[in-house]
């Protein structure tokens, strides 16, 4: 209403100025405005009010589909190409397989030159019988003879090298591929934390297989069908020029048009074909994530939004794949009609000479079967050229991963004798922001100290950087300022894989089992720990108690992220899993929290034996977790507020950690 | 009856073969005259010739005679088993005996005139057809049921007269002699060394069995998937049958260009040969053009249909589906698998078409233009077909495993990327490499087999082929040069056999790749047809929900542990508006009673009522909109808080979110991040913590309403304080809805109104906090001491008289 007014002032006042202006140019305006014309104004001004207000309103209320994957779009494959450097590591492991399947190739392509010739041959030998009017019928015939045997002899030939550089082939690509698996798997797990954080796992997947499947296809495909058919190509033009030079320099004088204008429409469909598979990676994520939260999904009847979801992925896929088809399509056909033109005027001009008495009735008849080899080779040459486009993509896509660079190397570093092992851990002035949100800050200048061999605890508000310690402690991630101390030296100097594999043990409050029995998901700890060790784990840490209960007993699978069993029977085994590793530092981070007070009690006195001679870091919620520790970091506002044991903690009056504990007592 | 009838068909069988091939020796004179001379001519072996005398059809007569001879024999003792092993070796001799009669009618040609005798025709005809039917005739009536000893004995009577009347004519019967003598010896052989071979006959045997209907059903099932775009493929097709036409003109064309030229005619026949070629050859282009672009944009509907199909069917299936099947398995499948059906499919009808085409167009021309080199070009066909059969079986066995193990490599990536921060912690990557190398090569052995497997097959048939070319020359020009065809006709016959020559090569290559798309679509079709054991699209009630829960004589146990029940006929009850728990030792049963509430499962007897109606009858999504569960360990996707509180509801407002954001404690900490609401909380919700993550998913919960709320451990991640605050909002929240809460804190149990003790699948004590700690002996009164242990602890410790007065 308020809007309302002012509009209507504000047209009064614009024409009361406007009448003004116009009294000595129109004197029929002398008349004062009447109420009426006051009264039009504000309707008007009422109605294109409204009217954008509602117009404002539809558009708010518009359906909208779940932005859940907006985030996946912003991306783009910048570097989803592959140098000819890169592919020639690729093959170099293989060269031998390589070397071997392009020598096939070729002496294949030279046979299949031959045997034109022969035919030539044979034809020659019919054409004497059409003309020869003479008895010596039977000299002719034998003539034939050598010519087809010689013929048959090519054929087999043919087929055995065919069959051979297959198989050459094949084994090279196979190998090819496999090496490119385990190369980038072995790469992607060597990549930071920040990278996991920024890339899901349904896309690393399909860059694994479906990428390397498509390069591995295109590659053997270029080679067997590319090698040959260039082979074929230059030796039949050769044969060509040598039966009828004329006709040869008419021939080949319009290739190069051909090949100009086929690389102007490759640049263009090799673009499309990029974008073509990122869209299929975006729609593989879509169902990745749906299918692996399949509780969640159901536990909201959101089933057919989910489809939904996809549906809209794949359509944007199959529109990317329809205009590649279309424009391979048109490029094939135009290929295929320039040569069908070809062949035609071979046969025109051919017939031409023959007539002339210029050229044999053989020697077209070889120049034909020639021309179409080359028919075939070219037309192969178009199919093989969008091949080498989605190959050459799906392989950039590949290696991109593998260009990256882990800014935390993983097998290099120093490694601190065991005698000299205590375990001595100090966070100096560290000041840290997650990679992926770097305007927020979790800490800055955090300083605490955690001695050797004592069990230090940490606690306070949720989300306030206790397990980014955890996290800072492992290395998945390097401080921003400051640094991460054990037994005095920087973890940055120290080897990764030592300090992950033997030094510290990780028990966190969401455990994540693998899909295999409960022997092996303890054994995880250490691999080649015998099955005694492994039981005697489990006694420890109360997981015997259930598992004796199970039909499989410790055969038992645990199924995928062991989503049968409760999460304290995970946290159980997570435990056993932390006691089969025996490491000199322990964290435990809200390792007991699914527990019941009963089997926490159990779990705790087997903890306590467990922590003896170790340097401990306990981040938990829980007093009886809490108060035995000999030393209690309280953490608030980016830095360890408070500090001491549980009494002295308890005696300062105000501090926070009274507070929470007071706050656990009402409760209780 | 029908014992007896199919004896009588075999014995017929055996006097129309006997008595057909003697009379047809009768007829070798021009006219139909039955010359009996003839006939007694045919024995006088001394002047045998072997190209103009039919005693080779005698020869083949007897031969069937015995190997049936044979085969009663087997059978009498009681070894029909043997026998079917040994039909391939009978359709091996049928295939022989094919060549034997068509070659032989290419020599009688030789003779100038013989053709126009009816016996030729006669003996030729009947040999092809009784020999072909011989082997189908012993698999219908000997080892299609068990017959009586009586009746061998008179079949067997029967032949002998035969053999006896033979005798009778005096002058045959030391020819007949001989001529039996030979075929037994060769029969024994032949049996001798078919025992090597057992296994591998049996193994074919086996598989042809098992999979032949499936077979038929399967190849139904991808046909009806592709037909959903039938007028594309229509217009595809169509337009292929137009470049079928014009394909088969063009040979043609081509062998009058060149016989012009060598004719030397006039040059005006010559340029309107050419334009007339332009003109099709221009036509054919175009039309393939069309028929690719209707071809390829059917072919990207159907995948996208498919995979549509295959994600809904997957989404479709209970939870105990999932609980079998990992997700990169799954994944495995909507993207590689059900490409290869889309792909294949309708390539596979567009070649069998286009080269159908070819074969049964050029095979008429070519018998047009010389009958006697069409004989020669199909004789050796039966051998390929059989060969191909064989070859085809392998290739699918194979290219099911290829599938299979590229699925389980598939499932280590999923799984290891998926858990990276625990192999991460454990610095186990070496072990998951060496298991995802293991995994690679398994499929990369399979794969190089498959390959080297086929491309031998493809130089098999490459090298019979080019063979027979070789031969069409030799016999074409022997018959050029004999002045039996036309100069003209061969080359045009010539055109046409490399016509026909591709079009076979195609359909090998076509058999080899139908039967890798079977085997790759048999999964896929597998999970598609999957019927779930629980639907959540059975339900079609919509009641009013209350929260009134009963559980009546529950039994419950995983699918995968069939044998370990998790709950025993346990009875509970929940009132409406009011606030449970259950408590008890971990693993005994509080979570499954969440998921049989949530529909994961369905137990195995009992059944679960919400105010009256049995929860599986109520519709999916009345139920679940509802019902909410906040679980222990809470999902998050991987969008932002904002979309994460907002899941699945399209008509959220932002107040709406901030009204519950404020009442799970979500406001404290995102309003202190940087971009708010908008933060992204990672790939399952890695970048929050787990107090942060479940205070977004009790608000996610809570945005819908729900009557009945259910809190799995929902805030054992919160502190103290948050969690005091969390639960202060849940408990006015609480006022109006029934709530179910699982849970160990004393804290978050004590306020319930009423709490029940889980313990083996059953429910052991029920009541309230001050009824339950009365009693002494229950497990509730024991866990609930070690809890306040520690409290007892420190006032014993506590010396000084303020402290403990404070306490």
């Amino acid at each position: 209403m308020s809007i309302l007014s002012k509009l209507s002032q504000i047209s009064i006042k614009s024409a009361v100025q406007s009448s003004k202006h116009c009294f000595s140019s129109y004197p029929w305006l002398h008349k004062p405005i009447s109420r009426t014309t006051i009264l039009k104004t504000w309707r008007i001004c009422g109605f294109g009010a409204g009217l954008g207000a509602v117009t404002l309103r539809k558009a708010a209320c518009a359906p909208k589909l779940s932005k859940r994957i907006d985030h996946l779009r912003t991306t783009e494959d910048q570097n989803a190409s592959m140098t000819a450097g890169e592919l020639w590591n690729l093959i170099k492991p293989f060269f031998g397989w390589f070397f071997a399947a392009v020598v096939c190739a070729i002496l294949s392509a030279y046979i299949n030159i031959q045997i034109p010739l022969c035919l030539g041959d044979l034809v020659n030998g019919i054409v004497k019988i059409i003309k020869d009017e003479s008895n010596n019928l039977r000299s002719h015939f034998e003539q034939l003879k050598p010519s087809a045997l010689h013929l048959m002899t090519l054929y087999v030939a043919q087929s055995a090298l065919t069959f051979l550089y297959i198989t050459f082939l094949t084994v090279l690509g196979e190998r090819m591929a496999t090496k490119m698996r385990s190369d980038l798997f072995q790469k992607l797990l060597h990549h930071d934390m920040a990278f996991f954080d920024s890339h899901k796992s349904g896309e690393l997947s399909a860059r694994l297989n479906a990428d390397v499947q498509e390069f591995k296809s295109s590659f053997k495909l270029c080679v067997s069908q590319g090698l040959r058919t260039f082979a074929q190509t230059i030796g039949c033009i050769g044969s060509l020029y040598f039966l009828s030079p004329t006709m040869t320099m008419y021939t080949v004088a319009v290739v190069p048009g051909i090949i100009l204008a086929g690389s102007a429409i490759g640049a263009g469909l090799r673009q499309l074909s990029r974008r073509a598979q990122g869209q299929s990676a975006t729609a593989s994520a879509v169902s990745d994530e749906a299918l692996t939260n399949i509780r969640t999904i159901r536990a909201f009847a959101m089933e057919k939004l989910e489809s939904r979801l996809f549906d809209n992925e794949l359509d944007k896929a199959r529109a990317m794949q329809e205009q590649l088809g279309v424009g391979i399509g048109l490029f094939q056909a135009g290929t295929n009609l320039f040569l069908n033109g070809m062949i035609l005027s071979v046969l025109y001009g051919g017939s031409n000479l023959i007539s002339k008495g210029e050229m044999t009735p053989g020697a077209l008849m070889s120049f034909l079967v020639s021309a179409q080899t080359i028919q075939r080779s070219l037309s192969q040459l178009s199919i093989i050229f969008g091949t080498a486009i989605k190959g050459w993509t799906a392989g950039g896509r590949v290696l991109q991963f593998s260009r990256l660079e882990p800014s935390i190397p993983m097998d290099t570093g120093v490694c601190i004798p065991y005698h000299s092992l205590w375990g001595d851990i100090k966070f100096e002035d560290v000041s840290f922001s997650y990679p992926t949100r770097p305007g927020h800050t979790v800490f800055e200048n955090l300083t605490l100290s955690i001695p050797a061999g004592q069990v230090v605890a940490l606690c306070g508000p949720s989300g306030e950087g206790k397990s980014t310690i955890t996290h800072l402690l492992e290395r998945f991630y390097e401080p921003k300022s400051g640094r991460v101390t054990l037994d005095g030296r920087d973890l940055r100097e120290l080897n990764v894989e030592w300090l992950r594999g033997q030094v510290i043990g990780l028990i966190s409050q969401e455990p994540v089992l693998f899909a295999t029995s409960v022997e092996e998901n303890i054994r995880y700890g250490r691999p080649d720990a015998t099955d005694e060790e492994v039981r005697e784990a489990a006694r420890a840490a109360h997981v015997d108690e259930f598992v004796s209960r199970f039909p499989s007993g410790y055969s038992t699978v645990v199924g995928e992220r062991g989503a049968q069993l409760s999460g304290g029977q995970k946290q159980r085994i997570a435990i056993a899993r932390a006691i089969l590793k025996n490491p000199p530092i322990l964290i435990l981070d809200e390792a007991t929290s699914a527990l019941d007070s009963h089997s926490e009690h159990m779990v705790q006195e087997a903890l306590n034996n467990v922590m003896k001679g170790r340097t401990v870091l306990i981040i938990a919620h829980r007093l009886s977790t809490i108060r035995s520790a000999q030393m209690i970091y309280v953490i608030k506002d980016k830095k360890a507020l408070e500090s001491g044991t549980h009494e002295q903690l308890m005696a300062k009056k105000g501090s926070l950690y009274r507070k929470l504990v007071e706050a656990h007592n009402v409760d209780s | 009856m029908k014992p007896i009838l199919l004896k009588l068909l075999l014995l017929l069988h055996v006097i129309f073969d006997i008595s057909f091939t003697i009379i047809s020796l009768g007829f070798y004179t021009p006219g139909w005259v039955f010359n009996l001379d003839d006939v007694f001519k045919t024995f006088h072996i001394n002047d045998y010739n072997y190209m103009i005398s039919p005693l080779d059809f005698v020869g083949l007569c007897l031969f069937r005679q015995v190997s049936l001879l044979v085969a009663l024999i087997i059978v009498r003792r009681g070894k029909a088993e043997r026998l079917k092993k040994y039909m391939t070796i009978y359709d091996l001799f049928g295939i022989l005996g094919y060549m034997i009669a068509v070659v032989k009618l290419l020599v009688f040609d030789e003779t100038s005139g013989f053709l126009k005798s009816p016996g030729v025709f006669m003996s030729v005809g009947s040999a092809v057809f009784l020999t072909f039917s011989l082997p189908f005739a012993i698999r219908k009536t000997l080892l299609g049921k068990k017959k009586e000893g009586a009746e061998y004995e008179r079949l067997t009577e029967n032949t002998e007269t035969a053999a006896n009347t033979n005798v009778e004519n005096g002058t045959a019967s030391t020819n007949g002699t001989a001529s039996t003598a030979t075929p037994t010896a060769a029969t024994s052989s032949t049996s001798r060394s078919s025992s090597t071979d057992e296994e591998d006959n049996d193994a074919v045997s086996k598989e042809e069995k098992e999979k032949r209907l499936p077979l038929l059903t399967h190849l139904w099932q991808i046909v009806k998937l592709c037909s959903v775009q039938w007028k594309w493929f229509s217009a595809a097709y169509v337009l292929l049958f137009v470049d079928c036409i014009l394909n088969l003109i063009e040979p043609a064309l081509y062998s009058q260009m060149m016989s012009t030229a060598i004719r030397m005619k006039s040059f005006d026949v010559l340029k309107r040969a050419c334009i007339v070629l332009a003109a099709v050859q221009f036509t054919e282009a175009t039309v393939n053009t069309v028929r690719y672009i209707c071809m390829q944009y059917a072919e990207r509907l159907t995948a996208r249909n498919i995979r549509v199909s295959l994600f809904r069917a997957i989404l479709h299936q209970d939870i105990s589906f999932f609980d079998d099947n990992k997700t990169g398995q799954l994944m495995s499948r909507i993207t590689k698998d059900s490409e290869s059906i889309s792909n294949s499919l309708p390539v596979y009808i567009e070649t069998t078409v286009n080269n159908s085409f070819m074969l049964f167009g050029s095979a008429p021309i070519m018998f047009y233009y010389s009958w006697q080199l069409a004989i020669s070009t199909f004789v050796t066909f039966p051998i390929i077909l059989l060969t191909t059969k064989f070859y085809g079986l392998i290739v699918e066995k194979l290219s099911e495993k290829e599938n299979d193990a590229t699925a389980v490599s598939n499932e280590t990536v999923e799984e290891v990327l998926s858990a990276i921060r625990t192999v991460r912690s454990f610095a186990a990557e070496k072990i998951e490499n060496m298991r995802y190398t293991r995994d690679t090569d398994a499929w990369f052995k399979i794969s190089t087999k498959t390959v080297v497997f086929g491309t031998f097959f493809n130089y098999f048939w490459a090298t019979m082929w080019n063979i027979e070319d070789v031969i069409i020359y030799l016999y074409g020009g022997y018959l050029t040069l004999n002045g039996r065809m036309e100069p003209d006709a061969l080359l045009t016959y010539i055109f046409y056999h490399w016509r026909l020559h591709s079009a076979l090569n195609a359909f090998s290559s076509l058999f080899s790749d139908v039967m890798k798309t079977i085997g790759s679509s048999r999964k896929v079709i597998h999970i598609m047809n999957r019927q779930p054991e629980l639907d959540y699209e059975f339900g079609t009630e919509t009641p009013e929900i209350v929260g009134n829960i009963i559980f009546e004589d529950v039994e419950f146990a995983y699918p995968t542990r069939k044998n370990a029940n998790v709950l025993n006929k346990i009875n509970l009850s929940i009132d409406p508006g009011k606030t449970i728990a259950l408590v008890g030792p971990s693993g005994n049963g509080k979570s499954t009673l969440v998921s049989l509430i949530q529909q994961f499962y369905t137990p195995q007897s009992g059944r679960i009522l919400i105010d009256g109606t049995p929860i599986q009858n109520i519709d999916h999504l009345h139920y679940h909109t509802n019902i909410a569960l906040v679980a222990q360990e809470p999902t998050l996707f991987s969008g932002t808080v904002r979309e994460n509180i907002l899941y699945g509801l399209e008509n959220g407002t932002d107040e709406d979110m901030m009204r519950v954001a404020e009442m799970a404690n979500v406001h404290e900490f995102v309003s202190k991040m940087e971009k708010g609401y908008d933060t992204k909380c990672g790939e399952k919700g890695v970048q929050m913590s787990g107090g942060q993550k479940q205070r977004i998913a009790i608000a996610r919960a809570l945005i819908r309403d729900p009557r009945v709320l259910i809190l799995d451990e929902a805030t054992s991640a919160l502190d103290s304080e948050s969690e005091a605050m969390v639960q202060e909002a849940l408990n006015r929240c609480a006022r109006e809805r029934t709530v179910l809460v699982i849970a160990h804190r004393l804290s978050t149990v004590r306020s319930a109104d009423r709490i029940a003790v889980i313990e083996k699948g059953n429910v052991t004590e029920m009541g309230n906090h001050e009824e339950l700690m009365k009693n002494t002996e229950g497990l509730y009164y024991k866990l609930v001491s070690k809890q306040l242990d520690p409290l007892i602890g420190t006032k014993k410790e506590e010396e000084k008289p303020p402290a403990t007065e404070f306490f």
